[in-house]
């Protein structure tokens, strides 16, 4: 894809972003926070792609930690917001 | 518009409307539920569509990833939760990072000018995110004293750091491959310092805004690697978290009656009436 295409997808996103988010209530601002951290760990895309093609066993340990931190984000950052909103439906 | 465009769309428009499900009590479930999902989704694409699903290291690291944060999620108290969300934010930020040296390390020589800024880039504000995260974390931990530290001339000496920065960027963009593999390293060190430095002077209770605005930076982190490899999907992923991520800072600043600037600065609250909710989710 063309750096221009790039920045384009870029800016729109954040468009996107900006406006999705209105007037949240306090009461879901911490499981808010915590479901877009979970999302943050989409970069797992990033370290599947770069380990696959890395050739040196040296980058392919720093992909693979890379991998495994991204997980981690992702798989613990939704069991984290999912107990969070479970107390909330509890009360 | 091939495949993994339309692919790409679909995907970034079912975590938007996740994310607005999630700004609702009632629908907010299901919105955690759906990012989950269509996380999962992009992954198996991104597997397939570069035909790396065969590679066996990548589904172990997977493994031990999804298992180690699955511990970590149902080990941790509610108490914890917020300084467990820093964490974790911290690790996705550092995968950024660790990223964008795979990718310099590998394949600097046939990298455009665009990917060499970018992946730079990357760099700084992943590992900015991992150790700013950390500190944030260990504060609201009471592993390290909440309350501010500020060093002797600590504007300047972020201000220098941040110039220095700006340099080596620019020196990782310009290079010899040799060069970047130096330039890339000295970048890793003095980010991991600026983050410290960052977070450091934030005091205990604004430590839920400051996570919060790292929370956009990780999103953002993203959104650059995805610039540097040209992958669509994490660009807008990365950008929708990053953008919504400082939306949301805002709207906590607001709540907690403080500016950002004030937060950033570790000048003590003096009203903090609404905004100890992420301190306390227990008793929210």
């Amino acid at each position: 894809m063309s750096p221009l295409a790039l920045i384009l997808i870029f800016v729109v996103a954040t468009a996107a972003g900006y406006k999705v988010i209105r007037d949240v209530p306090s009461l879901l601002h911490t499981p808010l926070m915590s479901g877009m951290n979970a999302l943050s760990g989409v970069t797992i895309l990033g370290s599947l792609v770069a380990t696959a093609l890395a050739a040196a066993t040296h980058n392919k340990a720093l992909g693979f930690i890379a991998i495994m931190l991204a997980t981690v984000n992702l798989v613990g950052g939704f069991a984290v917001t999912e107990r969070m909103l479970k107390m909330f439906r509890e009360r | 518009m091939g495949f993994y465009e339309v692919v790409t769309i679909v995907l970034a428009v079912v975590i938007l409307y996740g994310i607005k499900l999630m700004s609702s009590p009632k629908t907010a479930v299901l919105g955690n539920r759906l990012g989950a999902l269509s996380m999962f989704v992009s992954v198996l694409v991104v597997l397939f569509y570069n035909g790396i699903a065969d590679v066996p290291v990548l589904w172990l690291a997977v493994l031990l990833g999804a298992i180690i944060g699955y511990l970590m999620a149902m080990k941790v108290a509610m108490i914890q939760m917020p300084q467990m969300v820093g964490l974790f934010n911290g690790l996705g930020g550092g995968a950024s990072a660790l990223v964008a040296l795979v990718v310099i390390f590998e394949t600097y020589p046939e990298m455009g000018l665009f990917s060499r800024f970018t992946s730079q880039l990357a760099l700084v504000v992943g590992w900015v995110t991992l150790s700013g995260s950390l500190i944030a974390a260990g504060k609201l931990d009471r592993r390290i004293p909440q309350q501010p530290l500020v060093i002797k001339g600590h504007n300047v000496v972020n201000a220098l750091c941040l110039l220095i920065l700006g340099v080596l960027v620019a020196a990782g963009s310009f290079g010899s491959a040799a060069a970047a593999v130096v330039v890339s390293v000295l970048v890793t060190l003095l980010s991991l310092g600026f983050g410290v430095l960052f977070a450091i002077r934030v005091g205990g209770a604004d430590m839920p805004i400051t996570i919060s605005l790292l929370n956009s930076y990780s999103g953002l982190a993203g959104a650059i690697c995805g610039l540097t490899i040209g992958d669509p999907l994490l660009v807008s992923v990365g950008a929708i978290v990053g953008a919504a991520g400082i939306i949301l800072t805002g709207i906590m600043c607001r709540a907690m009656n403080r500016s950002l600037l004030e937060v950033l600065n570790g000048s003590v609250a003096a009203v903090n009436l609404a905004g100890d909710s992420l301190l306390s989710p227990a008793a929210g």
